[in-house]
């Protein structure tokens, strides 16, 4: 466990060493180059003259790599052209708001993909339901921001229960609790509503497998019902996969809130990768998708360290058995 | 992704029309064909109509603010779609079959890098791939196909590699071995056919991923300026939602069956 512990660690530098070193190369292969990139198309010679000295861009290019990846390493991921700003600080600083979003959604699409999962999988031998793969890739094929602007539609124009848009209503003088999680209930439906489906079926297809297993023979003569054996005893079984599935799916999340951010108007991570997207805010969308990808890493490792300390058979080929 | 046993059986993805499902997703993919040859027909009853005016016989999908027939604006949307999902599906299917191949018949160390380089490309999520290589090397529609389709690539490859794993062990492979063909061409003649309608039934995920990844691209803004496209309509709809519900509806459902459609006809739900 350990060893596997320590080669997984180690893989996560090489990784954000791999991304970086591609993300270094793709800024010297975009139209122009980096002054280009930095100074718009229609600087002026002395202007670049003084970027291509700020940014030591007059340098070789293997000291310039070099500089690059140190400064990566000790966490500085440059300065915002736009916010005049550290990356990181301004990334950590629209963070909270898309965690408010995602992790409830998480929560709440994990509750109820169980309870889908459970009351679809019927016992050995009896008739499947077949809509389930069917609404699943319907829910599936539903755009996210298409989804929000319908729940707008609903709970806010057509019924006014729920605010349209925003962190907080603009005439209250200081920011209020309930008023806030009323502006947050319709992103965290949006999303929860886009993962449900695909948990839902990867809890399936686990469940399917393990009620046909001998545990849940002796479970049923022992006199449980098949419902109670499948919530005591397949259900944490098949919880595996479903780990998987959220560990992987961490940088998928935080894409996935770019559309609903956008949507909702809300200033979280999302809307600070468009907008820094759209004045091609380089060092800004480069380091935010760094960090998204150190934060899926470390979902992954998260995921895999849980599913090792839940089933000890994936233990004997050095946790392996998943990925094989 | 699990293969689940009520598979209608490994040709499924090629012959969709022998199945129920495949015969729906055909019948959505033709009605937005006929919607498409509708706009081409009738093009001079896109502009200057009267503003937001709700569905009728004369506009089945409405008019938008600036008097655009909705129905033509929503078909001018389905080329470009169904480009962005067509070569996104090609570009990772190439690429990971191929490398599928390399990973299942190479040593062990090629196997553990292509497989590394998969799970390093997997935490990259597709959307953000495609904003990020946006922002440096443009927005152009077949750009953003290509950067789609390169980041669905793991996805392929891991079924390939895992299916061609499989059929290292048949006879017909060791028979080839054993009249000593070279391993690439064991690879393309004997394996590939083999592992070739699993992937194709990938192919509706990877079309669908790559079709919503662009709506949403289109949608904050970030999408290719010279072409409609249906995430660039609901985007504009939004402003008028809360008077013109059919300026949100009509677009997505648009949307949807694109999906759906290509979903149904290569199996997709089964291969989930």
């Amino acid at each position: 466990m350990t060893r596997y512990l320590l080669r997984r660690l180690l893989q996560i530098p090489i990784g954000l060493w791999v991304i970086g070193t591609i993300v270094f190369v793709l800024i010297h292969l975009a139209p122009g180059g980096p002054v280009v990139a930095l100074s718009g198309e229609y600087a002026t010679d002395d202007i670049r003259h003084e970027i291509e000295r700020l940014y030591g861009l007059d340098r070789p290019l293997l000291e310039q790599y070099v500089t690059y990846l140190a400064s990566l390493a000790s966490g500085h991921l440059g300065t915002s052209y736009l916010h005049k700003a550290s990356v990181l600080d301004l990334v950590l600083e629209r963070l909270p708001v898309t965690l408010a979003i995602l992790v409830p959604a998480a929560i709440l699409s994990s509750f109820v993909a169980t309870l889908i999962g459970l009351w679809s999988t019927p016992q050995a031998g009896a008739r499947h339901r077949h809509g389930l793969p069917m609404l699943s890739l319907v829910a599936h094929s539903l755009p996210s921001f298409w989804v929000a602007q319908g729940l707008v539609l609903l709970f806010a124009f057509s019924l006014h229960w729920l605010p349209v848009q925003g962190l907080d209503d603009a005439r209250r003088a200081a920011p209020d609790l309930i008023d806030r999680l009323r502006h947050l209930v319709l992103p965290i439906m949006t999303l929860a509503l886009h993962q449900i489906a695909m948990s839902a079926m990867t809890l399936r297809a686990a469940l399917h497998a393990e009620v046909h297993r001998p545990y849940m023979t002796t479970a049923l003569a022992k006199g449980l019902t098949f419902a109670q054996a499948k919530y005591r005893h397949a259900l944490v079984n098949a919880l595996l996969p479903l780990i998987a599935l959220f560990g992987g799916r961490l940088g998928s999340a935080f894409a996935g809130a770019i559309a609903v951010e956008t949507v909702f108007a809300l200033p979280g991570l999302g809307r600070l990768i468009v907008s820094a997207a759209t004045n091609r805010d380089h060092p800004l969308v480069l380091g935010a998708m760094l960090l998204i990808c150190l934060g899926a890493m470390i979902g992954n490792l998260i995921a895999d360290i849980a599913m090792n300390r839940l089933d000890p058979r994936l233990q004997i080929e050095g946790g392996h058995a998943y990925h094989r | 992704m699990l293969i689940t046993a009520n598979r209608p059986g490994p040709l499924a993805a090629l012959a969709p029309w022998r199945r129920r499902s495949g015969r729906v997703g055909l019948a959505m993919l033709l009605c937005l064909a006929a919607i498409a040859l509708y706009a081409t027909a009738f093009p001079e009853l896109h502009l200057g109509n009267p503003a937001l005016r709700a569905p009728s016989l004369r506009h089945p999908f409405g008019t938008d603010d600036l008097g655009r027939d909705m129905l033509i604006e929503i078909a001018r949307g389905v080329g470009p779609s169904m480009l962005v999902g067509g070569i996104a599906t090609l570009t990772a299917l190439a690429i990971g079959a191929i490398a599928g191949l390399i990973a299942a018949n190479g040593s062990m160390l090629v196997d553990d890098l292509v497989m590394r380089a998969a799970e390093l490309t997997a935490t990259i999520p597709p959307l953000l791939l495609a904003i990020v290589l946006g922002a440096l090397f443009g927005n152009g529609a077949v750009l953003t196909a290509i950067i789609l389709g390169v980041s669905f690539w793991p996805m392929v490859a891991r079924v390939v590699r895992a299916a061609a794993f499989a059929l290292r062990g048949e006879a017909f492979v060791l028979s080839a071995i054993a009249l000593g063909r070279s391993y690439t061409s064991i690879a393309f003649h004997h394996i590939l056919p083999g592992v070739l309608p699993i992937a194709l039934s990938m192919s509706g995920i990877i079309f669908g991923g790559a079709v919503l990844a662009e709506a949403t691209l289109a949608f904050v803004g970030l999408g290719d300026p010279a072409v409609t496209t249906w995430g660039q309509t609901i985007a504009h709809a939004g402003g008028f939602m809360h008077v013109a519900w059919w300026l949100w509806l009509f677009p997505g459902l648009a949307l949807v069956a694109a999906c759906v459609g290509v979903g149904l006809l290569t199996d997709t739900a089964h291969a989930q």
